[in-house]
């Protein structure tokens, strides 16, 4: 996060030491920051909030303290709007140790992000860690005004692993490494349009395309909205019957150039 | 066992409804006491595919569209989203993203939102639809969870037995509405007429995410609320 803002401008929020009062009952070592760091610093000189979440700690899971720091922070953005949001996610989701109260979490920064976007506060979301986004990591990356992946990153709805452990290895085998890759990887989710931006994995590469993702400012509004709403719509009846990711990159690459969608910007 | 909602739908309205089930989406339009209501909700029992959460969407901004203000109730049942490899591919989570985003607009641009949950909402979906309304209401009994059992069970390692006794009187793991009304996250659960129940909540004022305070009124999210304030200064 430090490297990503300019040099030495990185201050984390104090006073937002809360481990999770939940994980010692089951028995699971907590964390100080229970897995999200809060902080502002400045990018090109503007202000900006940034909320990184740390994917080695339970996966970047999603917890009642966890979410709230999410929510804290996004609040606070909107009482003083900066230049921008920059959400770090790396989470599989709904912390499932904290059940109730992760999925409530979730719902809650969910709602918190939404208020920005109806409020114009530009937000970008970067997809950059280990974890990925899955779940509610991944409905926060996809509410962001923009969204940025590195080309390591990786973003889904249902993981793979739990996709395998409901409905089996034939649905799912999240020991393929190549498949995984190539249905949740970041090069996958620019071809679709649903990463706006991707990057390589330095630093720097990832600074200039979130100023980059900056530049692409599209406030929430009905127009682009019902843009998006077409967009996704063709996608259903164009690649609806695809069963691996790569038929969609082989068909975009026969076909005839289709008209900007707007990439990852309704 | 709680009806479903395609079966509430003559309580909730009395004056009548066109609400219909159509390619695994309930849509249509409600006559209220105070005015129309658009009714939308993924048809119950069965898991939300792309084409269904696209259908919901479409359904909010048409709203937005044609009728100004016209207040909305999500009929939030859904066991939680597909999860197919299918469904991954075609960007499932940017599905659910985009219908979140939907209410985010109807709501800013003065459409209140109403939820309902009868029998059963899970997952992401519910997440993204039914707790991003205004108020989200309960019939009594109606469960809401994460996951099934067996998928919290194998995702986190824990044995049934495990989860059964955790999730027994728990308001963090039962999975149900009256544990989530004590964390804040269901205003409420309708015993008796329907259509007053909908007349009241459609009437509420809008405002803020109230859910943290409510759950602080049962002494609940006490480690959530510190953290907010820490951050907003409140």
């Amino acid at each position: 996060m430090e490297r990503l803002l300019d040099p030495d401008s990185f201050v984390e929020h104090p006073g937002v030491a809360t481990p999770s009062p939940h994980l010692p009952a089951l028995g699971l070592a907590a964390s100080p920051d229970d897995g999200i760091v809060t902080g502002e610093g400045r990018l090109l000189g503007e202000r900006v909030l940034v909320a990184a979440q740390e994917g080695r700690f339970m996966g970047g899971s999603i917890g009642e303290v966890h979410g709230a720091k999410l929510t804290g922070l996004l609040r606070r953005a909107l009482g003083a709007p900066p230049r921008a949001v920059l959400l770090l996610v790396d989470s599989g989701g709904v912390r499932l140790q904290e059940a109730n109260a992760g999925m409530l979490a979730v719902a809650e920064s969910l709602r918190a992000l939404l208020d920005l976007r109806a409020a114009g506060v530009p937000t970008v979301g970067v997809v950059c860690g280990r974890a990925g986004a899955f779940g509610g990591g991944a409905l926060l990356a996809a509410c962001c005004e923009t969204l940025v992946m590195s080309e390591h990153g990786r973003m889904g709805y249902s993981g793979p692993k739990l996709i395998e452990q409901m409905c089996g290895t034939a649905e799912f085998d999240a020991s393929d490494a190549d498949l995984v890759t190539r249905t949740t990887g970041a090069r996958h989710r620019l071809l679709l349009g649903d990463a706006a931006l991707v990057s390589d994995d330095a630093f720097q590469s990832l600074g200039a395309a979130v100023c980059e993702a900056l530049e692409r400012h599209a406030p929430l509004s009905l127009e682009a909205l019902e843009q998006r709403q077409e967009h996704l719509e063709a996608r259903l009846d164009r690649y609806g019957d695809v069963t691996d990711a790569d038929a969609i990159r082989q068909r975009m690459a026969g076909a005839p150039p289709a008209a900007p969608d707007g990439a990852g910007t309704p | 066992m709680n009806p479903d909602p395609s079966a509430v739908l003559d309580a909730l309205f009395p004056g009548g409804h066109s609400v219909a089930i159509r390619d695994g989406v309930l849509t249509g339009t409600g006559h209220g006491t105070g005015g129309h209501v658009a009714v939308l909700g993924p048809a119950p029992d069965t898991p939300t595919g792309v084409e269904q959460v696209a259908a919901l969407a479409r359904a909010v901004l048409s709203t937005v569209r044609r009728h100004a203000g016209r207040p909305l109730l999500l009929l939030g049942d859904s066991p939680g989203q597909r999860m197919t490899r299918r469904d991954e591919i075609l960007g499932a989570a940017a599905y659910s993203a985009h219908l979140a985003q939907c209410l985010a607009l109807a709501r800013a641009r003065g459409h209140r939102i109403v939820a309902l949950v009868c029998r059963e909402g899970g997952g992401g979906i519910f997440a993204a639809f039914a707790m991003q309304a205004d108020a989200l209401y309960a019939l009594p009994g109606a469960r809401i969870h994460t996951l099934p059992p067996e998928g919290i069970a194998r995702i986190t390692g824990m044995s049934r037995d495990e989860l059964d006794v955790l999730q027994a009187g728990s308001t963090l793991y039962a999975p149900d509405a009256a544990s989530f009304e004590a964390l804040g996250a269901v205003d409420g659960r309708w015993h008796g007429p329907l259509d007053a129940h909908l007349a009241e909540a459609l009437a509420g004022p809008p405002g803020p995410d109230r859910r943290l305070e409510r759950a602080g009124v049962n002494g609940e999210r006490a480690a959530a609320r510190a953290a907010v304030a820490a951050l907003t200064g409140g």
